[in-house]
């Protein structure tokens, strides 16, 4: 049987232009068409040369609605992939803003795997009730009011979804370089979702 | 791991006539070497070189791409490995053979011949046998015999390659005839000019209509002459005098006599990437004359604009000592620059931009305290567009767009107001609607709330209603524009002047007029909310701090006042809410009066304009009571009645998570509050006609008590009536959902519920006695 590789990109919250002016140049140098293929983009992108730009890269993109944006993305989507349902949000929608227990909630209630949201603009991959949850953070290392306080690094993550696990590869900026960390998840087999 | 390319065959007409061709070539030459080795093995040197001989004559063929030829070579000159060991190991025992240099001399055709007298002459050399000197001169000079150019390309790469450590790196003779490095330079060079005939040759073989192919495979060889330039690189001994007078020279008027486009094009390149930049410093003037003299064909702007980056990044590298300061690298590249912008009157806008922006990212990183530098490239810059004669709207546009997408790709900062206006002067027609700048700047100077030009309606000239594409195009442009103005900074420390640099930005980017604005100002609007937070983190070293904060959150208010006006109502609402949080963070006197100032306009742009539950959701962060009741109150207010109910639960958070002053950032858990929220919710859910959506909006509140419940765990409140009233809940779920029909909709409610009960119990049995006392009153 063929090993199918099933890489996706979550990345979002690139805020260009209003709060950023671009990825930086070595996520771009990585991020070419052809590797990758299914984009999920937890929204926030604002500018049109974000969108195009992950549509360049694979035909399969997936975009939600974040609090800039105008177009008319959803609020939430779900999308298989392999063994793993995922589901998408920007999270702005959510409060407590980036609380995991009501990010928890919205998992049960789309009934996925894996939750990826956005916003708060900080790098989270972590397992909580069952589930599991994903932040890629901002591509661009956007300034958040919220977290005005805190110095923002550009960051996003890879998935390689395989038969029975999620590795994912963290990218992060720091001091002028990129840093890559693993995570991995096994995708439970019996869940509560029949 | 991911990211490995695959490289990309040329298939042409002749792809299966080559792969068979190189097949036939590489089985013979593997069986020759099979038998050479077996020779070896038996010391029969003479047939050993006969086999060795009949390999080699695989390299005779003229039928096989650069491609294969070369795969054929590797796997011939690695088996010459052997044979050059087996020798290397009979001289180091002792057992020279007799005059092998000449015996190898007689093999039947050149080009076994000339490989087989390199592998040997270099085995001499090795074992000190003659003259090293005599040796290298003769094998440079010998392999002129071979003037084919893929042939002699490649001859000339295996002399290279296996004299790479035998070459005298010395400046005096060690002993007679052993050579100095002045003998390793004549026979590199040598080497190389020899080696760039061959390569230029190339281009005149063959017809004219396969001239692309041609060149295409000159580009794939480039390398095998490149290795000439690293080779001398290696050589220690070389220093900057020697590099000026000997070996630049030598290489330049190769380069420049060859008058080869592709070669210059790579041998310039290749120069500024092998040698070091001290090396560069040290020769600049001829290098930049040698430009100045090269095929018009060539694109010179690259290799200049090549080497001013590598200069750029050596000065401004950790520990370097920077340019010299008797060398005047500005004015030799702005003059040389000049001089090519002269000289080539059909130089694209496009190219002359990118060489200025080259010069600025010169300036700014290795010239920081010379203003006059980047002011001087603007100017030529403006008068050489100018000057590149009337250039319509369009192209105006699209030279400006690629001025500032450089600027983006090099990230080339704009450090003072004079130079923001410089540059928005230069980029004029994306900024404003000609016309519309006068007469706007000065609306705008006089009336400090407004923005100059039309609201809604940049169209001052009354251009007519815009196309789909026109607006495609603008929101591009401007979102270039808006992206730059992220690059508008006088650096981590200049924080009173980086102000000035946007009041400046925002005066001339208003004039843009309301089309413009929501791309452009938003980016002026959070560069502000930065330096607020940088200047109150300063705080110890300006006391007057407080009035400085105040000051830029009042130039944000009146922007997004003015936004608001140009029928941005959800932008200015989202900068608004942003703008308090930032504020709240910030306590400069009576920031909570400038926060609450900044939400209520926020709020009554909402209650004005906006009437989308989702979007009410920004609230939820602030913290103030009368906002708070507010928010619950225009929940309510909501058209549909399931939007209502979602948003009033969601206001429970505001009295759970809330942080009022009074407590001094700890969470209000207001439980009586919440649980008001949460019961007026599920009494508009109940007033839902749809079964259906109201079991949904009951599953949704279950979930909010269970968080609540969850929450409180281990203080003292009591949750025992939230927990009674969800227990309550659910009952009144498991009876509408047993009543429902049948559906994609109500399968999802049921899975929902499902999920929700399985958390909930698992959350029971977790262990904590006190969990699962609360969670005992919902009798799952």
């Amino acid at each position: 049987c063929e090993i199918l590789v099933m890489l996706v990109l979550v990345i979002g919250d690139f805020h260009v232009p209003y709060r950023a002016s671009s990825i930086p140049a070595k996520f771009r140098r990585l991020l070419v068409p052809g590797k990758i293929q299914h984009v999920l983009c937890t929204g926030n992108l604002i500018g049109r040369d974000s969108l195009d730009y992950l549509k360049s890269l694979t035909s399969d993109v997936h975009v939600v609605r974040g609090e800039f944006d105008d177009a008319s993305w959803p609020e939430t989507k779900v999308v298989t992939v392999g063994q793993l349902r995922i589901g998408l949000t920007h999270g702005h929608q959510l409060l407590p803003w980036g609380d995991p227990a009501s990010l928890s909630e919205l998992r049960r209630r789309l009934g996925v795997d894996l939750l990826i949201s956005g916003h708060t603009r900080r790098f989270e991959a972590f397992e909580r009730d069952g589930g599991f949850f994903l932040n890629p953070g901002s591509a661009t290392g956007a300034f958040s009011p919220a977290e005005a306080g805190e110095t923002p690094v550009p960051s996003f993550a890879l998935l390689d979804v395989q038969a029975s696990s999620v590795v994912c590869y963290i990218y992060r900026f720091l001091d002028g370089d990129v840093a890559v960390e693993r995570v991995e998840f096994k995708i439970p087999r019996a869940n509560s979702r029949g | 791991l991911f990211w490995q390319t695959r490289s990309q065959d040329m298939s042409g007409p002749v792809t299966e006539d080559q792969e068979k061709l190189l097949d036939e070539a590489l089985s013979v030459v593997k069986l020759q070497a099979f038998q050479m080795k077996r020779c070896l093995d038996k010391a029969k040197l003479m047939d050993a070189l006969k086999h060795a001989s009949n390999m080699l004559g695989e390299l005779r063929t003229s039928l096989l791409s650069p491609k294969s030829y070369y795969e054929l070579y590797m796997l011939i000159t690695d088996e010459m490995r052997h044979l050059e060991l087996y020798l290397l190991d009979e001289f180091q025992k002792g057992r020279r053979v007799q005059d092998l240099y000449e015996l190898v001399q007689y093999a039947g055709n050149i080009i076994p011949r000339l490989y087989l007298l390199i592998t040997v002459g270099v085995v001499y050399i090795k074992c000190s046998e003659i003259s090293r000197k005599d040796i290298l001169k003769d094998l440079v000079e010998m392999c002129r015999g071979v003037q084919h150019p893929l042939r002699g390309l490649f001859l000339r790469n295996y002399l290279l390659q296996c004299t790479k450590n035998v070459l005298p790196d010395c400046v005096e003779e060690e002993q007679e005839d052993s050579g100095s490095v002045s003998d390793s330079i004549d026979f590199v060079l040598l080497n190389f000019s020899e080696m760039n005939k061959l390569w230029v040759r190339m281009q005149h073989q063959g017809h004219t209509r396969e001239r692309d192919r041609r060149e295409q495979e000159r580009r794939e060889l480039k390398l095998l002459v490149g290795t000439n330039l690293v080779r001398l690189s290696q050589l220690d001994t070389i220093d900057v005098q020697r590099y000026r007078s000997v070996v630049l020279p030598a290489v330049l008027e190769q380069v420049v006599n060859c008058k080869d486009a592709l070669s210059q094009d790579y041998v310039m390149e290749c120069i500024i990437q092998v040698f070091p930049d001290e090396y560069h410093l040290a020769t600049l003037q001829d290098f930049l004359q040698a430009c100045a003299e090269l095929n018009p064909a060539v694109p010179v702007k690259n290799i200049l604009i090549s080497l001013i980056n590598r200069l750029s990044a050596f000065a401004t590298r950790d520990g370097s000592n920077g340019i010299p300061s008797d060398i005047p690298l500005f004015d030799f590249f702005s003059e040389q620059i000049a001089k090519i912008i002269e000289n080539k009157p059909d130089l694209s806008p496009e190219d002359l931009v990118s060489l200025q922006a080259a010069l600025t990212g010169l300036a700014l990183g290795v010239y920081k305290d010379r203003e006059d530098y980047v002011d001087k490239v603007l100017e030529t810059t403006n008068s050489g567009l100018d000057k590149l004669g009337r250039l319509d709207s369009p192209t105006k546009k699209s030279v400006s767009a690629y001025l500032l997408q450089n600027m983006l790709n090099n990230g080339t900062l704009v450090p003072s107001s004079e130079q923001v206006e410089q540059l928005l002067d230069l980029v004029r027609c994306l900024v404003a609607d000609p016309g519309a700048d006068a007469a706007a700047a000065a609306a705008a100077a006089t009336a400090t709330n407004s923005l100059g030009g039309d609201p809604g309606d940049g169209s001052a000239n009354g251009a007519g209603p815009d196309s789909e594409a026109d607006n495609e195009d603008l929101a591009e442009e401007q979102s270039l524009l808006g992206r730059v103005v992220h690059l508008f900074s006088t650096g981590p420390d200049l924080l009173d002047e980086q102000f000035g640099v946007l009041k400046t930005a925002r005066r001339i980017l208003a004039t843009g007029g309301g089309r413009r604005v929501k791309y452009t100002l938003p980016p002026v609007v959070y560069q502000a909310y930065q330096l607020a937070i940088r200047f109150h983190n300063r705080q110890d070293s300006d006391d007057k701090w407080r009035k400085k904060c105040r000051k830029i959150f009042e130039f944000c208010h009146s922007t997004v006042c003015g936004l608001a006006k140009c029928e941005l109502p959800n932008l200015a609402l989202r900068l608004f809410v942003d703008g308090a949080l930032v504020v709240d963070k910030i306590p400069f006197d009576q920031h909570d009066t400038v926060a609450y100032e900044f939400l209520s306009q926020a709020f009554s742009l909402y209650e004005e304009e906006i009437s989308d539950s989702k979007r009410m959701t920004c609230f939820a962060a602030e913290n103030h009571e009368p906002l708070r009741s507010q928010t619950v109150h225009a929940a309510s207010k909501l058209l549909r009645k399931p939007d209502q109910s979602r948003a009033v639960a969601a206001c429970a958070h505001l009295f759970w998570s809330g942080r009022p002053r009074e407590l001094q950032g700890a969470e209000m858990r207001d439980l009586k509050k919440v649980g008001e929220c949460l019961k007026r919710a599920g009494r508009l859910a109940s007033q839902c006609m749809d079964a259906g959506l109201q079991a949904q909006l009951y599953t949704e509140l279950v979930n909010y008590y269970l968080y609540f419940v969850l929450q409180s765990a281990g203080s003292n409140l009591d949750v025992s009536q939230l927990s009674s009233t969800a227990g309550q809940l659910l009952a009144k779920i498991r009876e509408i959902l047993s009543g429902l029909e049948p559906s994609a909709d109500s399968e999802h409610i049921h899975k929902h519920f499902e999920a929700t009960v399985e958390f909930a119990r698992s959350q029971s049995a977790s262990g904590d006695a006190t969990i699962a006392g609360l969670l005992a009153q919902l009798e799952l």
